[in-house]
């Protein structure tokens, strides 16, 4: 899998970013190489400007209070979903370089570092001077080390040595002699940062730590010399009275259970995850020690640990696609998108540099959606021989023109200007229609003048292309409804009609580019998820006005042949076309000789099948002119249904219990919870059981047992 | 023979069941004893227990019937529960879980043919930018 380095990444809009901490070992520098000790830990977000400076990109400053929250906070929240997005009517940036995230370790320690930081919790409200993120580099995000420690426990703090950095495979419990003059780690102790994040809607805690870390009237933390006992529903935080605030992590657990395993949580929106400091905490320390001093750990079972696998890690959502750290021979080498690969975590070592940044992996060969850009060509604007001049529709200019080349022709003079005008058309262009300045209209080398001055009019000098978008389409169920046959996504495009979107864009966002060609009065409309092209439509974007001698395109040789054979008594028959075609509107046509805007006025009004003679529209939208009728892009995302179709999961609240959800993953039967339905089930390894009762068990287990985890 | 008696509420087909002690009995056997469906009478007469274990058998049983012997006793038949009876060796079991309850082990994205899906559809939109401007539009002429 190709991993992108040195990218920059256009987030977009609403870009939900969801990041874990990493634990990084590493050297600290300005450059690639990562530094990720883990202590306590904040998020900051900072600016570039130019390669070497940055700024601090969050507002608020010295003097907030430290505020330590998971998942990390980014400096906007959305406020109706709780989800955390940057919100571009909040967040404006316009300084070249992007923005990063910086994850900084902080430890607890004698001075007051913590109040240097900004309280992560401020959200951004509108009117503020924070800018708007165009783009987010998260290749420069990093863990930057502050305070090292050298050892097996913290010996020192130094803001200033940038140089050493901790491997915190050996920290080690230091032996609590009951003194804090004695305690060895320092008495602030390192407030363990809990590395978990909210993923779809759960809380996941993947931490393997076999040492604990703890202050002494600071920092609490769940302990239990029962390796078997698992602990329900109460929360753990590491606390800080050091700080003012609250510097910890609060969420509802549901962990030790075997010491291992992911115990992905339900977890509600919270704007901070706050804990109330009762006696539940107290009771469970009670119940597992029988002892409890306001949060000091028992002495007695200072070997005790818990564990639990954690993430170390990226994790991050980008264009609607989620990602996760892939670990492997000791680092991270790259993400995958797909959250139900097991990283092998346990063996992270991270005595590397090689950890990769964090970047959305590109996809494979047989990826739909390879960013590999699909070449697109515009259409080149060539006039060739002609001048096209463009003006507007209600123009006066259009009447001086009809003047003058009536006038013209009225002098017998043998010549006839109308039979120079190759083509002429009403526009409506999705932009503006490009040209190169305004110069005399002139026909046949003649310049024509309107009351003694000279005629002018822009020429065109290009066509026009315009991008709209992006425009998201989200996903409602989170599982396979999203996607085709059930979710069906189409897009009607101004000009074309309406075409179907594969489903692969649900969950994405998609833009639609416009290339036209002003001579043919046609366009195509390209529809992009990503920078991949997943549909195109044909369309027009004008109307031949039939006044002149023929219509530019295939009619052209016929009617000028029909002109040089009837002469003036040809242009009355072209005009009689034009007439006929134009009778199907039901608009009547005035003589070309001084009508012509009077046509233009016509045909601008009028909703009809002008466009008869172009090419048929894949999903046209039926006879109706195509410069008129629906004039925005509009998706329309047919979904199925359940019930009212409000409450997520969307399907009967028995049903994970009574069916169960579709699975088709191998695990050990112990590791579930609930409803089990396994697939031809080997019992040979159940020593001591009959043939019978083997048989029995598979035959539960193949029917479906329910897994009950007793406390 | 060694009888725990107890009281459970969970299904048969849970694994793991719960269940609290009642009493600790001896029981005689007539003849001989299947395993599988052991008939026993107990020294005992409540009928407070639906459930129960024998220590010589290592097994637990789910009971079949209960019947109260002269007031003195209880002969029970029970059907032994292999689920509980070896619930550590069945919880270390690796299999293929097809459908399962623990949405840690879903796969959403493979299709549910269970999941009710009903007739009507869900209509929603996003509605994008105006591309066709509401003006009269551009006129362009070619001339040679």
């Amino acid at each position: 899998m190709a991993i992108e380095t040195e990218s920059t990444i256009d987030v977009g809009t609403n870009t939900v970013f969801k990041i874990g901490l990493s634990k990084f070992i590493g050297q600290y520098s300005e450059d690639e190489i990562w530094n990720y000790p883990y202590c306590s830990s904040q998020w900051r977000f900072y600016q570039h400007i130019g390669d070497t400076s940055y700024e601090d990109y969050a507002p608020g400053g010295a003097g907030e209070p430290y505020n330590l929250q998971f998942p990390l906070k980014w400096v906007a929240r959305n406020t109706q979903t709780g989800a955390l997005d940057f919100d571009p009517g909040e967040i404006a940036y316009n300084q070249p370089g992007g923005i990063y995230a910086r994850i900084i370790w902080l430890y607890s320690s004698t001075s007051p570092i913590s109040r240097a930081f900004p309280n992560f919790n401020r959200s951004i409200t509108s009117g503020s001077s924070v800018n708007i993120i165009t783009s987010m580099d998260m290749t420069r995000c990093r863990l930057h080390c502050y305070d090292v420690v050298i050892g097996n426990y913290i010996t020192h703090i130094s803001p200033n040595d940038q140089t050493n950095y901790v491997n915190f495979d050996e920290f080690k419990i230091i032996e609590h002699v009951g003194s804090t003059t004695n305690y060895e780690p320092p008495s602030h102790g390192v407030i363990f940062p809990a590395i978990m994040f909210k993923w779809n809607n759960k809380l996941h805690i993947h931490r393997l730590f076999q040492d604990m870390y703890r202050s002494l009237d600071w920092s609490w933390w769940l302990s239990t010399s029962d390796t078997d006992k698992s602990v329900q529903g109460y929360e753990w935080n590491a606390q800080s009275q050091s700080f003012d605030g609250q510097q910890g992590v609060y969420f509802p657990i549901n962990i030790y259970r075997q010491f291992t395993n992911l115990y992905p949580m339900s977890l509600e929106d919270h704007e901070s995850w706050t804990v109330d400091f009762n006696g539940d905490v107290g009771a469970i320390y009670q119940w597992q020690y029988g002892y409890h001093t306001g949060g000091r750990i028992n002495p007695a079972n200072q070997n005790t640990y818990l564990e639990a696998i954690s993430w170390y890690g990226m994790m991050f959502e980008h264009k609607g696609v989620q990602y996760k750290p892939i670990i492997e021979n000791g680092y991270v080498t790259g993400y995958t998108d797909n959250m139900d690969a097991i990283s092998d975590i346990d063996n992270y070592t991270g005595e590397t540099h090689h950890n990769v940044p964090p970047s959305p992996p590109s996809p494979s060969e047989s990826d739909a959606d390879n960013n590999d850009p699909i070449p697109v060509a515009a259409a080149p604007y060539a006039s060739g021989l002609a001048r096209y001049y463009v003006t507007t529709a209600a123009s006066p200019i259009l009447a001086h023109i009809s003047a003058a080349m009536g006038a013209w022709n009225l002098k017998d003079t043998g010549k006839d200007l109308y039979r120079n005008i190759i083509s002429c058309k009403l526009i409506k262009s999705p932009a503006p229609i490009p040209t190169s300045g305004s110069e005399p209209f002139t026909v046949y080398g003649i310049a024509l003048q309107y009351e003694g001055s000279d005629i002018t009019l822009p020429v065109v000098s290009g066509n026009p292309s315009a991008t709209f978008g992006p425009y998201r389409i989200t996903r409602k169920f989170n599982d396979f409804r999203d996607f085709a046959p059930y979710t069906k996504v189409e897009i009607y495009l101004p000009y074309c009609g309406w075409t179907v979107l594969p489903s692969h864009v649900v969950g994405k966002s998609v833009s639609v580019k416009y290339y036209t060609d002003i001579i043919a009065a046609t366009c195509k409309a390209i529809v992009y998820c990503g920078t991949n092209v997943v549909a195109e439509a044909a369309g027009v974007i004008g109307l031949d006005i039939p006044m002149i001698t023929e219509n530019a395109g295939a009619k052209a040789e016929a009617v000028t042949m029909g002109l040089l054979a009837y002469g003036k008594a040809g242009l009355q028959t072209a005009i009689g076309v034009g007439a006929a075609v134009a009778s199907k509107g039901k608009v009547g046509v005035k003589s070309a000789v001084g009508g012509l805007e009077n046509l233009v006025s016509a045909y601008s009004q009028t909703a009809m099948a002008f466009n008869q003679n172009y090419t048929e529209i894949n999903g046209k939208n039926g006879d109706g002119c195509c410069i008129a009728g629906i004039s925005a892009i509009v998706i329309k995302i047919t979904r199925p249904k359940y019930g009212s179709n409000t409450t997520p999961p969307y399907v009967p609240s028995e049903y994970p219990h009574s069916t169960g959800y579709v699975s088709m993953k191998s695990a050990k039967v112990g590791s579930f919870t609930g409803l089990l339905v396994a697939d031809n089930v080997d019992t040979s390894g159940i020593s001591g059981a009959t043939d019978r009762e083997k048989q029995l068990i598979k035959l539960y287990l193949e029917s479906g047992i329910y897994v009950n985890h007793p406390s | 023979m060694t009888v725990t008696l107890y009281n459970t509420s969970s299904a048969p087909d849970v694994l793991n069941k719960s269940y609290t002690a009642v009493q600790t009995v001896t029981a005689t056997i007539k003849g001989t004893m299947d395993v599988d469906q052991p008939t026993l009478l107990l020294n005992y007469s409540s009928m407070n227990f639906n459930y129960f274990y024998i220590a010589e058998t290592g097994r637990y049983y789910n009971i079949l019937s209960r019947n109260l012997e002269n007031g003195e006793h209880i002969r029970i038949t029970g059907q032994s529960d292999p689920l509980e009876s070896f619930r550590t060796a069945i919880a270390d079991l690796d299999v293929l879980a097809v459908r399962c309850e623990d949405t840690a082990y879903r796969s959403p994205d493979i299709a549910d043919n269970n999941v009710p899906i009903e007739s009507d559809l869900q209509l929603d939109k996003v509605v994008g930018d105006n591309v066709i401007a509401s003006s009269a539009g551009m006129i362009v002429i070619g001339v040679i």
